[in-house]
């Protein structure tokens, strides 16, 4: 009976490492080329020429190399599963995670995703959100619901040296964790009541270092450059995150 | 007593995760309370047609992801557009104005393109000029619509879908409402 009651509710978010550095300086009124950088609870995610997209059931391919020629784009169309819920790069994979399993494809070839394995975690019945992913280690958190029995959610790490079939090293207690992503050697964890910092200098072994804004619901965060950019249930805020693990606020935006 | 119900629960639960695929829903233990916050499914309503115009600044009400591109952040208004955040000057980034993007949810920028969705139309809008946005670009039905069936964020009261009322497009928040469902 306990098999039941354990059953913990799933928030992985893959942080790649490239994307805080993939942007450029570019602002609208240039033409330089750059691309953007999204969250862990993207659907959307440009890489080069190519927009991937995730629906329902389906990872969709455009070709946006000529913007113009945008209603011509869609190039490809592969169907996934069921309740497909967040896309996220790393190296030459897209990690499509859906509400029970992990989809990871291979596109080495840009235009037409081979799907190389689906992860599934044993102890994980079900992933709510997003996975960030940082060389051989993926972070996730599971997110907890009443119904589903356990009362406790936690943030976990997972060994995907064997990028098929992740083995879960590390659990610590968080209260209510949604998206998150890092910067160097420190992990950010959106959170109910604010945002949790850890140290991953040890990468399989989570420090939980500090919290700041426990009076806000975070959602989901984009470290990028020397700034963090924090989606709340109310907009946004802006933290200098020159010290990694001592984030500064600048602005909330509401 | 006790044990049998526990036990009753828990089999439901197994048998909503492996019959369902889903185990976030359930009902809210007090159906008449009015509360504040409460997500209500907005049905499909033909012809809709697609409004892509920049306005001024305004406050987030459902505050959606955020996305950076340079020296900007933009934050999705679920199901109305963006807002534009400069972060040119580092300890000042400003709110300067909000790009009206009817149903749009999803983002992603490339080029001074952005690449957005409004409903299950995928659309590309060109925004060298943030102020003059042009719509370069359309695919229909080329994002089809997902997990309407539930708000778009969890830990929520919402009204339960009808599903006799046809699609639901979107959902809003209101306040002093009466919630029978709970994710």
């Amino acid at each position: 009976m306990n098999k039941f009651s354990i059953i913990i509710l799933f928030s992985i978010t893959l942080i790649f490492s490239s994307c805080s550095k993939e942007g450029t300086d570019a602002t609208f009124a240039t033409n330089a080329s750059s691309t953007g950088v999204g969250g862990s609870t993207a659907r959307f995610t440009i890489i080069g020429n190519y927009l991937y997209t995730v629906d329902k059931q389906n990872l969709k391919v455009f070709d946006i190399s000529n913007a113009n020629n945008f209603a011509n784009a869609l190039i490809n169309t592969v169907n996934v599963g069921f309740e497909i819920e967040t896309i996220f790069p790393f190296k030459n994979r897209l990690f499509i995670g859906s509400t029970t399993v992990i989809h990871i494809f291979d596109i080495s070839n840009p235009t037409t995703p081979v799907k190389l394995s689906t992860a599934i975690s044993p102890t994980v019945m079900r992933r709510c959100d997003p996975v960030v992913a940082k060389d051989s280690v993926a972070y996730a958190t599971l997110r907890t619901n009443g119904l589903c029995g356990s009362t406790q959610s936690v943030l976990a790490t997972f060994d995907i040296r064997d990028i098929a079939n992740p083995v879960q090293k590390f659990t610590n207690n968080i209260q209510e964790p949604y998206g998150l992503g890092y910067a160097d050697s420190t992990l950010y964890v959106c959170n109910r009541f604010g945002l949790s910092i850890y140290n991953i200098t040890n990468p399989w072994v989570p420090m939980a270092v500090a919290s700041v804004g426990q009076s806000e619901w975070f959602l989901d965060v984009i470290p990028y450059n020397n700034y963090l950019y924090a989606w709340i249930q109310k907009g946004v805020m802006i933290y200098d995150i020159t010290n990694r693990r001592n984030p500064s606020l600048i602005k909330k935006i509401i | 007593m006790y044990k049998r119900y526990k036990m009753k629960q828990i089999l439901f639960i197994g048998f909503a995760i492996i019959l369902l695929n889903s185990c976030e829903t359930q009902n809210s233990n007090n159906p008449d309370q009015l509360r504040s916050n409460v997500w209500v499914p907005i049905y499909e309503q033909p012809n809709q047609a697609l409004d892509i115009s920049y306005t001024t600044p305004d406050t987030a009400v459902n505050a959606g992801r955020i996305y950076v591109y340079g020296n900007y952040v933009l934050q999705n208004e679920l199901y109305k557009g963006f807002h534009i955040i400069d972060h040119t000057v580092p300890n000042n980034p400003l709110k300067i104005g909000f790009l009206k993007v009817n149903n749009a949810t999803e983002i992603a920028i490339k080029n001074n393109v952005l690449y957005t969705n409004s409903g299950s139309d995928m659309i590309a809008i060109n925004i060298n000029n943030i102020t003059q946005p042009v719509l370069i670009g359309k695919i229909p039905n080329a994002f089809p619509l997902e997990n309407q069936e539930y708000p778009p964020l969890s830990g929520v009261y919402f009204q339960c879908v009808d599903n006799s009322k046809g699609k639901v497009v979107r959902w809003e928040t209101r306040s002093n409402q009466k919630a029978l469902c709970y994710r």
